[in-house]
């Protein structure tokens, strides 16, 4: 087999490669150090993590959706194989949204009542730091003004109303929160938006943004966000801080960038001199260290696939495939959190396995326009293709889908909305 | 579809449409070129990394645009686009290296020149007989593990397995090796 073309190769990394394809590379791989090579590069290749998520500890009925999330993941077959992927993106905004295509027939929702459909963002607009501007190689002739542009593509129209606002991720929600933190007086939740000063009646440690932050017995604190700048105001007490990556912080107005632990006091900010001296402090903060870390996608836009559209046995199905940016694997503790809106009354929930054809699946209940976060766990999978043997612990996690069957009972149309996906191990 | 669409409006030459796909997608080129880059060399850094992103864009653009007509729709378009700079970031450092003059390489990971030169097994055609008579799997394994440096969990990713089934996998992929080349070591 020659070097196999660049598709077939991202349909590899991406497991979507058929099985006598996959066989074939396998063999080319064992003897071609090139390619090898290329597919060690793509597999490590890593984006992501971290954000946040308010979580809720709520099971779905399930009655007989097993049957039709069956008959869904049958329809994956087939989906999986269509190619129109979107991606969404728009910097600062972590959210993966889809319109229903202007051209699909009567059970797309009519613009006045389109609710939750919105338009594709626009190409996006990078406040951040970029190379310089230079988009590179032009293209090889000046693009003259084109003769014939063809028949346009299908537009979006212009006239969706805008998303209502979803930047509940611009708050300072605290995870994985360890031993009891208060605040105004009443205690905070895991995921909990923070308001207030926050104080720890028996010491108490979270993560926030990645950051893993310590308080001991009678510290008070107060978080606020600056921008990309996490603002402490400690107003008694020592506060530990253990960045993830480097991470500036303000505190008493002094800015200081940590790439270690550090403490932070009503004074301001302070790195440790040495190693020691923060393995010290780590030591003394390790009884609220929280032990278990989720993990979160910083910009579901840039790990996102994008929208997918196929018709099956079940109906058309209409979803979205989110690539995962590192390998997870298959754990009876996993638990996949993420935020829904939808025309549709429930939404299959997928999980791609790298050496398996369909997803295993799930299905969970929309609040309809409204958002929901939903949180669907290893033990609600109950839906595969037909004969084959249920995930195994340590079993290669590929990828997740989210989708809907438009035809579904109650469906008032194609739209489906997602935001704050989150994978985590639950003890 | 709006991937579809920006492609067949860059290859239609529409104005923005190139600047649009540029700006979209410079980040997946970008961490591709530094991924192949950081494997090849030990180091990514920044110069060399936008350095790779314009090869590759070049090359998506390359004989009238074959490489981005060639795209499908089979994968997404963000990882066709990653494997694009994998090969073309690679494949630079190939050549640069054929040249002599990595100019990628740190100047402080050059090695220790005093150090003995490796020496060079004496005969190793038949582990190369014995490794084409393994099945593909575990030769695709061995060859990870030994040659490419792969990590348990790279295995167990290019290979679809569970990361648990690496460690045993290899083993009896070594033993096989030993039973059809028993003078090897």
């Amino acid at each position: 087999m020659a070097c196999p073309d660049p598709e077939t190769m991202a349909q590899y990394v991406e497991g979507s490669l058929p099985e006598f394809g996959r066989e074939a590379l396998l063999e080319h791989l064992g003897g071609c150090d090139g390619c090898r090579e290329m597919v060690l590069v793509l597999t490590v290749e890593k984006r992501a993590t971290e954000r946040r998520i308010p979580l809720r500890r709520k099971r779905f009925a399930w009655g007989g959706w097993v049957a039709a999330a069956a008959v869904l993941a049958t329809a994956f077959v087939v989906w999986k194989a269509l190619p129109a992927r979107q991606p969404s993106r728009v910097p600062g905004e972590s959210q993966l949204t889809k319109a229903p295509d202007p051209v699909e027939p009567s059970n797309a929702r009519p613009p006045a009542d389109a609710g939750p459909v919105v338009v594709k963002p626009p190409p996006p607009v990078d406040p951040g730091p970029r190379p310089p501007v230079d988009p590179a190689p032009k293209p090889p002739v000046d693009p003259p003004p084109p003769v014939d542009p063809g028949p346009k593509p299908p537009v979006d129209p212009g006239t969706n109303p805008p998303l209502p606002p979803t930047r509940a991720l611009a708050a300072l929600r605290l995870l994985d929160i360890q031993g009891r933190l208060v605040a105004e007086g009443k205690p905070v939740a895991e995921g909990a938006a923070v308001t207030g000063t926050l104080t720890a009646p028996e010491g108490a440690g979270f993560h926030v943004d990645g950051h893993l932050v310590a308080m001991a017995t009678g510290v008070s604190l107060t978080l606020s966000r600056d921008g990309d700048v996490l603002v402490f105001e400690a107003r008694k007490g020592e506060v530990f801080v253990q960045p993830r990556g480097e991470f500036t912080i303000r505190a008493a107005g002094r800015d200081l960038a940590l790439t270690g632990a550090g403490i932070v006091t009503e004074k301001g900010p302070l790195p440790f001199k040495d190693k020691p001296a923060a393995d010290k402090a780590r030591a003394k903060f390790a009884k609220w260290l929280p032990a278990r870390r989720t993990i979160l996608f910083e910009d579901f836009a840039a790990i996102a696939d994008g929208f997918e559209r196929s018709t099956a046995q079940g109906g058309p199905i209409f979803g979205a495939r989110v690539m995962l940016p590192e390998p997870a694997d298959w754990s009876r503790k996993l638990a996949i959190r993420i935020r829904v809106r939808s025309a549709a009354r429930t939404v299959q929930v997928g999980v791609l396995f790298r050496d398996r054809v369909a997803p295993w699946a799930a299905m969970a209940t929309t609040a309809g326009d409204d958002w929901r976060e939903i949180t669907v766990r290893a033990s609600d999978f109950s839906a595969g293709p037909t004969g084959a043997a249920a995930p195994a612990e340590g079993d290669d996690i590929a990828g997740l889908t989210f989708s809907i069957n438009t035809q579904e009972p109650g469906t008032s149309g194609a739209s489906l909305d997602l935001d704050d996906l989150a994978i985590s191990l639950e003890e | 579809m709006a991937d579809r669409d920006l492609v067949h409006r860059c290859l239609r030459r529409e104005p923005g449409a190139w600047e649009e796909f540029v700006a979209t997608f410079r980040e997946a080129l970008a961490g591709a070129a530094g991924a192949a880059l950081k494997r090849a060399t030990g180091a990514a850094r920044e110069e060399d990394v936008e350095s790779a992103v314009q090869s590759a864009l070049v090359a998506l653009l390359d004989k009238d645009s074959a490489a981005l007509r060639s795209w499908q729709g089979r994968a997404s378009l963000a990882t066709y686009l990653r494997v694009i700079a994998t090969r073309v970031t690679l494949n630079s450092v190939r050549t640069e290296l054929r040249r002599g003059s990595l100019r990628f390489r740190p100047l402080d990971d050059a090695g220790d020149p005093e150090a003995p030169p490796v020496a060079e097994p004496a005969d190793t055609s038949g582990v190369r007989a014995a490794m084409d008579q393994l099945s593909v799997r575990d030769r695709l394994m061995l060859k990870l593990f030994h040659l490419d440096g792969a990590t348990y969990r790279q295995i167990a990713s290019v290979l679809g397995i569970p990361l648990n089934a690496v460690s045993p996998a290899i083993s009896r992929a070594r033993e096989k090796l030993r039973v059809l080349f028993p003078k090897g070591r």
